[in-house]
């Protein structure tokens, strides 16, 4: 041992410029082999990986029927206690539509209809009113995917657009591209962008969101894309349904039944 | 003779540079990020095992059998267990927590007659109204609960 360090010693002694940069070559060489190695080795253990669920073989859609809705709000306290949404920010929310005569359109979503919704009166006459569930479209285009800078946002093989918390920056450019503002900051707690998962967690359990399980008059569905029996499958067959801005391409995956005109 | 030198220490210098710039990227870019998308992939599993805070109303049949099936034959079967009760998880370790919301603001969100409110719900205008009419038919009835069981709601007089 002893031997050989002192070889060594002496041979680094005895080193030329040229046998210097072909040592560090070599080295350089290593550190590459070693890098590549790093990169591909977890991913071959990784794509092995067996869990019960196969995202390959659901894409869930999910069906707003605003005749049904009664403006509870159940829905946003549950979706609140579901996923634990700070004070002041929303998942999902209601809004109440109210036209009057003059063709005025009043809107108004107070707490996000978290503790249901109160009269108020109004001096023109009210011709029309109706109450309209929001909620992430998860868009089969989604802008908010698109300007994230950091991938920290992205949409999955079953149709689900997810927020890495982790990984995000809070820059907000998601929250800006999102043309439904569905999307929020909590500024003053964990300063990263958050948004409607359509309970993710719940999902790949078999179990409803929140929202659904919550609704008391079957305002909100969800389903199967890819089970042609599934009743929002049924209903995108049978039913006249729409989405929200569709000139805007995002292709939506939130249905809605008796949309009116003035919904944005 | 020397130009050969400076290109061997040039592209020396380059292949370090590269090298160094390749390793602070490994160590900046999360593992798993890229497993299946531009994404940290482990955040897959993460989203997936988020605990659960609400269940649904066939697991609370396990234990209330009988409020089960009185409810499943009542108007108010397509209302789930956890909207009146609240959430499964603060049942969850502490079966006393759990208790049966009995206050008449809880009837009056979705009861109360509302600008925009579908039909297809029965309502009334007011609450002190409608108690305020029963009591003139003498019943002296104070809160809903006393004539509507939230089980089966319709109203046994």
């Amino acid at each position: 041992m002893r031997q050989a360090v002192d070889e060594m010693q002496q041979k680094m002694k005895n080193m030329n410029r040229r046998d210097f940069l072909k040592t560090s070559g070599k080295l350089c060489a290593g550190g590459l082999v070693i890098y590549t190695a790093e990169l591909l080795l977890p991913r071959l253990g990784r794509s092995a990986r067996g869990t019960a669920y196969d995202w390959e073989k659901h894409l869930y859609g999910f069906v707003v029927d605003t005749t049904l809705c009664i403006g509870c709000g159940r829905c946003v306290k549950a979706c609140k206690e579901e996923n634990g949404i700070p004070d002041g920010f929303y998942r999902t929310w209601v809004e109440r539509y109210r036209i009057t005569e003059h063709e005025q359109v009043l809107v108004d979503s107070p707490k996000g209809a978290l503790e249901g919704f109160t009269e108020i009166e109004s001096q023109a006459q009210v011709v029309k009113s109706f109450f309209v569930p929001k909620l992430c479209n998860q868009c089969s285009q989604p802008n908010c995917v698109q300007v994230c800078p950091v991938g920290a946002t992205y949409k999955t093989k079953d149709g689900i657009v997810l927020v890495d918390d982790q990984h995000c920056v809070g820059c907000g450019y998601c929250v800006l591209a999102c043309p439904y503002g569905a999307r929020y900051i909590d500024h003053d707690g964990k300063r990263v962008a958050d948004k409607c998962t359509w309970c993710y967690h719940r999902l790949v359990k078999g179990l409803s969101p929140a929202c659904v399980l919550a609704c008391p008059v079957g305002a909100r569905k969800i389903g199967d894309l890819r089970d042609p029996a599934s009743e929002v499958s049924t209903i995108l067959r049978e039913k006249r349904v729409n989405v929200l801005k569709p000139e805007i391409g995002n292709e939506p995956r939130a249905y809605y039944l008796g949309l009116d005109k003035e919904v944005r | 003779m020397s130009y050969r030198s400076h290109t061997i220490r040039l592209v020396m210098i380059i292949v370090v540079l590269v090298v160094v710039f390749m390793l602070v990227r490994s160590f900046m870019i999360p593992a798993s990020f890229g497993t299946y998308g531009h994404y940290r992939g482990d955040n897959l599993e993460e989203q997936m095992n988020m605990p659960l805070v609400h269940l649904e109303s066939a697991f609370c049949r396990e234990c209330h059998q009988e409020q089960h099936t009185g409810w499943q034959g009542s108007e108010h079967r397509a209302v789930n267990c956890e909207v009146c009760h609240g959430h499964w998880e603060i049942h969850n370790g502490n079966l006393k927590t759990m208790t049966a919301v009995k206050s008449d603001d809880a009837c009056m969100l979705c009861h109360q007659a509302l600008t925009g409110r579908p039909e297809s719900v029965s309502q009334i205008k007011s609450r002190d109204l409608h108690l305020a009419e029963l009591e003139e038919s003498g019943t002296g009835k104070q809160t809903c609960v006393e004539c509507h069981d939230p089980h089966a709601p319709h109203a046994t007089l």
